[in-house]
């Protein structure tokens, strides 16, 4: 079985820095798999998530998403293949202000024809988008202004976007930071509950690792990361 | 669209700053085209306060002197023609109609025409236009007096008033009056913002008897003073008159004319073509019209620098906003065009609700800018002109608008998605 992620000999670093932010031997995440990555903060754990939804490019190394390599895509079409193939939660703010909760939920379909082209006709669409709010209980605030919501309904509003219209992997930066501990554990339940539905894959990132034993695997990013090792 | 649809709400959620926005620019945008509007007003004003008279013929002096005192009613003529020699030029078969035009008096400032039923029946202006009435009728008996609209609405005059008419005229009250002989106002004018709303109309013998008594230039002494009641319209002669108004049967008969009569024997004439005349007396004296065009180019510059301020001070806020569209597959270049296309949305309807407020603003104004000032502006007449500066005003505010869009996609390239706020 292919890999969802294939990372080999990537080093990173950013222009003007003294030395290498990350240098990553071997990484891989199988389909399906629900990972838990952590370390601390300033340990280069956003930056492998955004060289992994092709924000940043590696100046050495492979990196590959679904098979596809992100070296060989143009900036163009690494946003067109973000926008079709991730989805991606923040720790906080994750909503645009001036939409409201179904205007934020849709966006991604009309950034990505090929989310749309998933999920087929309007009906289905529609479907969908009831199947997800219902799950993650908050379709009763889908014409809600997003600056109504409480911290954690808006990160359900996150989850809802990220995974409508079925993309593969799930890329999440310290999405329950902003939670207490209750709400972090059922926050969890209910992504994973959701995600296991349609196989999708969650890359998870923290420096809190309270919520581990939750996760299929857990990689310490040090482990895996040369710098600052030797 | 779905960038056109995010500009739109992200203005919207920004709505006091952006009308703010708007506003400055819908003023400055109204002022251009203020400004544009009365400078062409004027404009047609000058050039179109005489139309379908082919010639203007009078004694032989400069082409301008004599366009200045026949139209304008400024300076004077330095001789007069004779009536002879009108009354044989009016018979010329090229021409269809004269209107004789006899200056030298004035009222309180105003001057004093002399003329017939020919003006009101031919005399044109901006096109098709003619003099007409708001009251009373024209010039039928010897002490008969028509006013120009101006001189009615300066010192209130009304219907069957008496006036008195000065000998030469003075920019004040006149120093010698005919007062023996007094007026009376017959009919008003409607304003017709040209120079014919600040004349004086008579007939040709009121102006003659009114001299009648007079020896040599000098003032009757009063034994020698006629009384107005002895004065027969049938008993006066016209001897001269200063100038006239000419059409010709056909425009082609106009040169040939012309010709003619600058060569005529019996008298030295000067014939002249009001219009070509008018337009080169226009470009002479419209310097003060291209510094207010300046100023209100500058004005709308202001207005697109308000704008770009306004999204300048908002990117830093929206950093976070463009993290999250970046996250969800937008590129770099959808950041630009949804800046871009913000600013064009607000200079857009700015410009829109200028134009608004230009049209709505002239057509309340309309009666009374000719009725205090004199100048006919007409405001649904939108010209090729007006758009073309609203279109210039677009074309800036998409222009300023890259400003903001380029300075958020630096910064979007370098936030990545890690934006902290």
């Amino acid at each position: 079985m292919n890999p969802i992620i294939d990372i080999s000999n990537i080093e990173f670093q950013y222009s003007g820095a003294e030395k290498p932010t990350l240098n990553i031997q071997q990484f891989q995440i199988q389909k399906g798999e629900k990972i838990f990555l952590f370390g601390p903060s300033g340990g280069g754990k956003s930056t492998l998530l955004e060289i992994l939804a092709g924000i940043l490019v590696p100046q050495k190394g492979q990196v590959s998403i679904l098979g596809q390599n992100l070296n060989q895509l143009s900036s163009v079409e690494r946003d067109q293949f973000r926008a079709g193939h991730l989805g991606y939660i923040f720790q906080s703010f994750n909503l645009i202000p001036y939409l409201n909760v179904r205007e934020n939920i849709e966006l991604p379909l009309h950034l990505s024809p090929l989310r749309r082209s998933r999920l087929g006709d309007n009906l289905t669409q529609k479907k969908e988008f009831h199947h997800i709010v219902t799950a993650l209980g908050i379709d009763h605030l889908i014409e809600k202004k997003v600056t109504e919501l409480s911290v954690g309904q808006a990160q359900r509003v996150a989850v809802a976007r990220a995974l409508y219209g079925k993309p593969e992997l799930i890329l999440a930066d310290e999405p329950t930071s902003s939670l207490d501990h209750d709400h972090r554990e059922k926050f969890i339940h209910l992504l994973f509950r959701i995600c296991e539905e349609s196989k999708t894959t969650v890359l998870f990132v923290s420096h809190d690792r309270s919520l581990e034993k939750m996760f299929d695997r857990s990689v310490k990013l040090s482990e895996i990361n040369q710098v600052g090792q030797s | 669209m779905i960038f056109l649809k995010l500009a739109l709400k992200s203005i919207q959620n920004r709505r006091v700053s952006t009308l703010l926005t708007l506003f400055s620019i819908a003023l400055s945008v109204c002022l251009l085209l203020t400004v544009e509007k009365i400078k062409r007003s004027a404009e047609e004003g000058f050039t179109q306060t005489i139309s379908q008279t082919d010639l203007i013929v009078g004694a032989r002096s400069g082409p301008m002197n004599l366009l200045l005192y026949t139209v304008f009613n400024i300076g004077s003529a330095t001789n007069n023609i004779s009536w002879k020699t009108y009354e044989e030029i009016k018979k010329h078969p090229a021409v269809e109609w004269t209107i004789p035009y006899s200056l030298g008096d004035g009222h309180r400032g105003y001057r004093v025409v002399g003329t017939t039923q020919d003006f009101f029946d031919h005399y044109h202006f901006r096109g098709d236009k003619q003099p007409e009435f708001q009251e009373g009728k024209g010039l039928a008996d010897l002490w008969d007096v028509v006013l120009g609209a101006e001189v009615a609405r300066v010192y209130k005059y009304k219907l069957n008033d008496p006036i008195v008419v000065s000998h030469g005229v003075t920019k004040t009250e006149g120093i010698l009056h005919h007062d023996d002989k007094p007026f009376r106002i017959k009919g008003i004018l409607k304003p017709t913002g040209t120079a014919l709303d600040r004349a004086v109309y008579v007939s040709l013998e009121g102006l003659e008897a009114l001299h009648m008594d007079w020896k040599d230039g000098a003032v009757p002494t009063p034994e020698q003073q006629i009384k107005p009641e002895q004065i027969k319209k049938e008993d006066l002669k016209v001897q001269s008159i200063t100038a006239f108004f000419l059409r010709t049967k056909s425009r082609i008969e106009t040169l040939r004319l012309q010709r003619e009569l600058n060569n005529y024997k019996e008298e030295p004439l000067l014939a002249i073509i009001p219009g070509v005349a008018l337009s080169e007396l226009w470009k002479g004296l419209s310097y003060a019209e291209q510094a207010f065009r300046i100023i209100s180019w500058v004005v709308v510059v202001i207005g697109l620098v308000a704008m770009l301020i306004a999204l300048l001070t908002s990117l830093n806020e929206r950093r976070r906003e463009m993290a999250i569209l970046r996250s969800l597959g937008a590129g770099t270049n959808h950041i630009v065009m949804l800046l871009v296309l913000e600013s064009t949305l607000i200079t857009f309807f700015g410009a829109l609700a200028g134009f608004g407020f230009y049209l709505s603003g002239l057509l309340v104004l309309e009666n009374w800018l000719i009725k205090e000032f004199g100048i006919y502006v007409n405001a649904l007449d939108v010209r090729g002109m007006d758009l073309i500066y609203i279109g210039a005003t677009l074309v800036a505010g998409v222009l300023v608008g890259f400003i903001p869009a380029l300075q958020a996609r630096l910064s979007s390239l370098k936030d990545g998605l890690s934006v902290r706020v």
